[in-house]
């Protein structure tokens, strides 16, 4: 229960700060749903069958590169700003443990995630988006949303315990997101990424998250090898746990005690 | 009773020796001031009997309670108020209450109940529902004592609490800390104002990672043989002013202020005619001339040969 207690309120506070900062919430779901409008105008001379379903892929690589800058750059701006306040400090004279204190950023970071991958989701049926997909296959991709989730976070957890500063975090957290976004095969098409790119998109717990969705929901021609082969999916959810595990340790020991 | 316990308390950031064998005794209920200059160890020894450090040898105990070995009880009994402001500045002041009584684990309701006793105590009914980058400087720190005694704090610890405050603030502080105290609170606080030490009913001087000395203020005061103060204020500074000065120091040692130079001086009625004529002498036309009693940071001086505020 205490702990419980400890998770919601770091939950709580951390949501709160994160819907009034009016800029920071705008730029999130901006962004993505900014690409989401104006890529599809490069899909000239496409099927409409086909463009419907390149736009429901779309949608859900946006749904990822939302979920990206949360974690990989909102969490980090927003420990690094509390580092610099010195609440860290009064927290290690807490009875607090680091851990839950993580928890509780974690999921507030799944909760913006979720608010705007409705968001981009609901924009993207208004755009003509379509799936072709069952209910079997929109769960388990809604399980491969949570690795991209869990890995971004970890990600994110890692920049903060290694980059000082809001700013320097949060452009970090930035960087990283569009590297993973334009060479992990998310915005050029796999088969057309040279061998080491392609390396790279498959073992990149989020890259092959969001091509496994995309394969799931919106059609396997647009992505160019399988995704959900046991290797694959195992070395999506190992490359996933062991991010977020770093992530969590190096959060909980650097964030923590060296401030 | 003892409520905090140091016992040739030691910590080095490699070659760099920060403490260098504290001791101290700070009884239930006390209000403790430990003064020292920037860099003289004060921020270390708070952190580590707020468990943010560890010593590098020696004993530190707060309630009874080793801050090394049982870190979590003595965090459970602490209150502490770091020196920068920690309140989160986007939520209101009763958000950051609540925030930090669900963090000691008290349910919503319960935290809502201590949010509103606390927020009457520190004065502060009337903004808790504004946001904390509305609040001033004065009530920002009162916000952040409030966080501190959230668990029932018996022992609160505060790094330089009114640093930035201006001279109001600073006094309607010192007075709401005083209240805390008279309520059973022990209160440890490290600062570099003598005003604020003023408040407390010990100081302790800490000067190169030592106590140098220790005792009620007036006790320190009386005890130092200073008799008065002359703040002479100069258009400029140098040997030659000095020298003069010097001569009329009983303590042969001057010390320079912003404005000019403090004299310890026995006999400031005869002193002040002859420092004005002796600087007029040297085309140093002295400004403003005031006798005053002895402070802390006077008594500070003359233990450790060093001002407290550089």
């Amino acid at each position: 229960m205490m702990a419980m207690n400890v998770v919601l309120a770091v939950t709580g506070k951390s949501l709160r700060e994160f819907l009034r900062e009016r800029t920071v919430v705008f730029w999130t779901y901006a962004v993505p749903l900014f690409f989401l409008i104006v890529l599809p105008v490069m899909y000239g001379g496409v099927p409409a069958d086909v463009v419907s379903r390149l736009k429901g892929g779309l949608t859900l690589t946006m749904v990822t590169f939302l979920v990206m800058t949360a974690g990989q750059s909102n969490l980090p701006g927003s420990i690094a700003t509390d580092g610099e306040r010195g609440l860290y400090l009064k927290m290690a004279s807490m009875p607090v443990s680091p851990w839950l204190e993580g928890l509780g950023r974690i999921l507030a970071t799944t909760a913006t995630s979720i608010l705007g991958a409705l968001l981009i989701l609901v924009s993207g049926f208004i755009y003509g988006a379509s799936f072709d997909c069952g209910l079997k296959e929109a769960l388990w991709a809604m399980g491969f949303s949570l690795l991209t989730v869990v890995a971004s976070a970890g990600v994110g957890l890692i920049i903060a315990a290694f980059v000082r500063g809001e700013s320097a975090a949060t452009h970090t957290g930035v960087a990283l997101t569009l590297i993973t976004y334009f060479l992990g095969g998310m915005a050029l098409p796999y088969p057309q990424l040279p061998a080491v790119l392609q390396a790279f998109a498959r073992l990149h717990p989020v890259s092959s998250a969001n091509a496994a969705m995309v394969f799931l929901l919106a059609g396997e021609e647009f992505i160019g090898y399988n995704p959900l082969s046991a290797v694959q999916t195992a070395s999506s959810i190992v490359s996933t746990a062991l991010i977020f595990v770093v992530g969590m340790v190096s959060y909980s020991r650097f964030c923590w005690r060296r401030r | 009773m003892t409520a905090i316990s140091v016992t040739g308390l030691h910590k080095s950031y490699g070659s760099l020796e920060v403490l260098r064998g504290v001791d101290l005794n700070v009884r239930r209920g006390e209000f403790y001031a430990l003064m020292g200059q920037n860099g003289s160890g004060k921020t270390t020894l708070i952190s580590i009997l707020t468990c943010n450090s560890r010593p590098t040898a020696g004993a530190a105990s707060v309630q009874g309670h080793d801050a090394v070995n049982e870190a979590y009880e003595v965090k459970k009994r602490i209150g502490y108020v770091p020196q920068e402001n920690f309140s989160c500045s986007t939520l209101t002041g009763r958000e950051n209450l609540i925030f930090f009584a669900r963090l000691y684990g008290f349910p919503r309701g319960e935290a809502e109940a201590l949010a509103s006793g606390l927020s009457e105590k520190m004065e502060l009914q009337d903004h808790s529902g504004k946001r904390v980058s509305e609040y001033s400087g004065g009530m920002r720190k009162r916000l952040e004592v409030a966080t501190a005694l959230l668990p029932g704090a018996d022992v609160l610890f505060l790094d330089e609490p009114t640093t930035g405050l201006d001279p109001s603030a600073r006094k309607d502080f010192l007075r709401m800390l005083k209240e805390v105290n008279s309520n059973g609170v022990t209160v440890f606080m490290v600062t570099h104002i003598g005003e604020d030490a003023e408040a407390a009913s010990r100081v302790g001087f800490m000067d190169e990672g030592r106590i140098m000395l220790e005792g009620d203020p007036e006790e320190l005061k009386n005890g130092s043989g200073l008799s008065n103060v002359i703040e002479v204020e100069t258009p400029r500074k140098g040997e030659d002013v000095e020298s003069i000065l010097m001569a009329f120091s009983s303590e042969r040692e001057l010390q320079e202020t912003d404005e000019g130079y403090r004299v310890f001086c026995e006999e400031p009625e005869e002193a002040l005619p002859a420092i004005v004529r002796a600087l007029d002498g040297i085309g140093c036309r002295a400004g403003r001339l005031e006798t005053r009693a002895p402070s802390l940071e006077d008594v500070f001086f003359k233990v450790t040969r060093k001002p407290l505020r550089s």
